[in-house]
């Protein structure tokens, strides 16, 4: 309508975006979204939190100082700002405990999704493009694994592998892995079929350039987004687990330690067990709003449907 | 329909040998199941009794074979700590589980599907952003956590509900509100789209087109189609309120299979361990199938897909 054709090429008005411009373009994209802001703001808070704890907590978290054991919070009567959220039955302060149990939830997370996104989609990928006796195998054992309650089976893993660290993070990596390789494996079989790789194979693109080129851009998206509310399923599970008594030994400050500690006194000094739910619950909602701004951001379709 | 209906059949059947599999194997990982069920200061000597009451020195394929047949002839073997079936003990427990992941779900749905259809039919209104923050509240707070606070508010401080046990009729309210927030969140948000985008199709638009009231369009257009939606995630959410429910039960002494599993776990009885998993994920196998099976009833497309 009324539109001149340009007379210089597109081309030359396309710039390569550079790391400022795109950091600009997040920025705009957040400030449209007032719970995606909110979500990347906590995230950014905690991240910082956890790698600075030694900075940002007034106290060591394993510092028992039992004259001061069982103090409540600083607005509560008997509390003072020495211990901003009071201290537990062994007058370790609360607050540092908090900053560092983030260090254990967060490396978790991290980790254990790492494994399992590396495990899934490489299983994901290899079912969905080869086809056949491998995809039905893959997808055998992803059924498999899937069919056992998670929480079931990870409590069980737990019990008999023993408590440590590494073991949590390698048990969350191996069981969670099917889901991602079913996403995986749903996404390449959605894009095999698309428009677009059709008509790279029908101008003989190779196999390593439709892989590359015209499907992997494709499943970043939705495996993003998979991650960040893996992450905080994992948090969840490895606090749970150390309220049953199976993940990290009960010395480390992790928040379900805290809480396991916390449900004994829950009569007398409720503090002890509400703080640290706090912080769980606050890390999920960081990590829930953060995914349902990257779904929206990433997945096109969504976008548009919005405006 | 029938041919569907077999391949599911035979499929759950596959599924459930590979889970029992699974677990022989599961309690083998340490390499050594005598150390890992006797107490931690037994001697070299009493464990090597042990591996040879269990029969854990017979070739791997013997142990897997007696365990299998075992179970085919109902035979689970028996619990180390109670010294009984597990079986019997798990029939003990299972009625209690079974009750308070119904009552949990009763909960969510009551609470979630009137939310969400009223959310999705006018998004953006007052009571959607209600039904958005129990959506949101549902994904964010761990359910030992909330049981602990129910207890602390509700059962402490105000006293209206006993804290533990299954002992008076309103034992169930809070374990059950503990156990169901987290369904109750995940089929609201489910509702909630499933009527948003139902919104937006053709039907919907012939159906207003050709004069239909908004009421009408909403029973017989929305809430029929959204209802195929949920049928498949509520099976899903059953099997996760069976299982999910181990920190629930401890935390209130509920006496069920996830509590029965605590203490398993406590006591290294790991033969009780064993058939707690597979009871638990055979309820899921059973569950799933039935879900496709109905899914199937409902929904022409999926039997002839």
């Amino acid at each position: 309508m009324g539109q001149a054709t340009p007379s210089v090429p597109l081309d030359d008005f396309y710039e390569e975006p550079t790391w400022r411009s795109r950091l600009k373009y997040i920025g705009r994209l957040l400030r449209r979204d007032k719970s995606g802001m909110l979500g990347m703001t906590l995230f950014i808070l905690i991240v910082l939190a956890a790698v600075f704890a030694p900075v940002v907590a007034p106290h060591d978290p394993l510092d028992q100082n039992l004259r001061a054991a069982k103090q409540a919070p600083a607005w509560n009567e008997g509390g003072s700002w020495e211990y901003p959220l009071g201290t537990d039955n062994l007058g370790r302060d609360m607050f540092s405990r908090i900053i560092y149990g983030t260090r254990v939830s967060l490396t978790v997370g991290f980790f254990g999704v790492l494994i399992a996104a590396s495990l899934g989609i490489l299983g994901g990928l290899l079912a969905g493009y080869k086809g056949g006796r491998i995809d039905s195998t893959i997808m055998g054992g992803v059924n498999l694994i899937l069919a056992i309650p998670y929480l079931v089976l990870v409590v069980v893993l737990a019990a008999i592998l023993g408590r440590s660290l590494i073991i949590v993070i390698l048990i969350f990596g191996v069981t969670d892995s099917p889901i991602f390789a079913r996403v995986t494996r749903g996404e390449v079989l959605r894009i095999r079929e698309s428009g677009y790789v059709e008509s790279a194979v029908s101008i003989g693109a190779r196999t390593s350039r439709i892989i590359f080129d015209h499907i992997a851009p494709n499943l970043v998206g939705p495996l993003v987004v998979l991650a960040t509310f893996e992450m905080s399923a994992m948090i969840f599970y490895e606090a749970g687990l150390s309220f049953l008594g199976l993940s990290v030994p009960p010395s480390v400050p992790s928040w379900g330690n805290m809480l396991t500690q916390g449900r004994k006194f829950l009569n007398i000094y409720p503090w002890i067990a509400i703080y640290p739910g706090v912080a769980i619950a606050v890390t999920a909602l960081a990590f829930n709003l953060l995914g349902d701004w990257l779904r929206d951001v990433l997945d096109p379709r969504l976008r548009r449907s919005r405006k | 329909m029938q041919r569907y209906l077999m391949t599911r059949i035979i499929q759950s059947i596959l599924l459930m040998l590979g889970v029992i599999v699974l677990v022989f194997f599961m309690i083998r990982l340490t390499g050594d199941p005598a150390r890992l069920m006797v107490p931690r200061d037994a001697t070299p000597e009493q464990v090597e009794v042990f591996r040879e009451t269990m029969g854990f020195n017979r070739p791997l394929a013997v142990q897997f074979l007696d365990y299998l047949t075992g179970i085919f002839q109902g035979d689970f073997g028996d619990s180390l700590n109670f010294r009984q079936p597990t079986l019997e003990l798990i029939q003990e427990r299972l009625p209690g589980t079974i009750e308070l992941a119904v009552a949990a779900m009763l909960l969510a749905i009551v609470v979630a599907v009137p939310l969400g259809i009223l959310g999705g039919t006018s998004p953006g209104s007052f009571v959607d952003s209600i039904g958005r923050s129990v959506g949101l509240f549902g994904q964010v707070i761990p359910n030992f956590w909330l049981a602990l606070i129910l207890i602390l508010v509700f059962g402490v401080q105000l006293g209206w509900f006993p804290t533990f046990g299954r002992d008076s009729p309103t034992s169930i309210v809070l374990p059950a509100i503990a156990l169901g927030l987290a369904t109750m969140g995940q089929l609201l948000r489910l509702t909630r789209s499933a009527v948003l985008e139902i919104r937006n199709e053709d039907y919907i638009r012939t159906a207003r087109s050709k004069g239909l009231s908004p009421r009408k369009i909403a029973v017989w257009h929305v809430s029929r189609n959204a209802s195929l939606a949920l049928i498949s995630v509520i099976g899903v959410a059953f099997t996760y309120l069976l299982g999910g429910s181990v920190y629930i039960e401890t935390i209130f002494a509920w006496p069920g299979l996830g509590n029965l599993l605590d203490q398993a776990i406590r006591a290294r009885d790991f033969p009780l361990v064993q058939s707690i998993a597979i009871v638990i994920a055979g309820f899921a196998i059973l569950m799933s199938l039935a879900t496709d099976i109905m899914y199937g009833v409902i929904d022409p497309r999926i039997r002839y897909g």
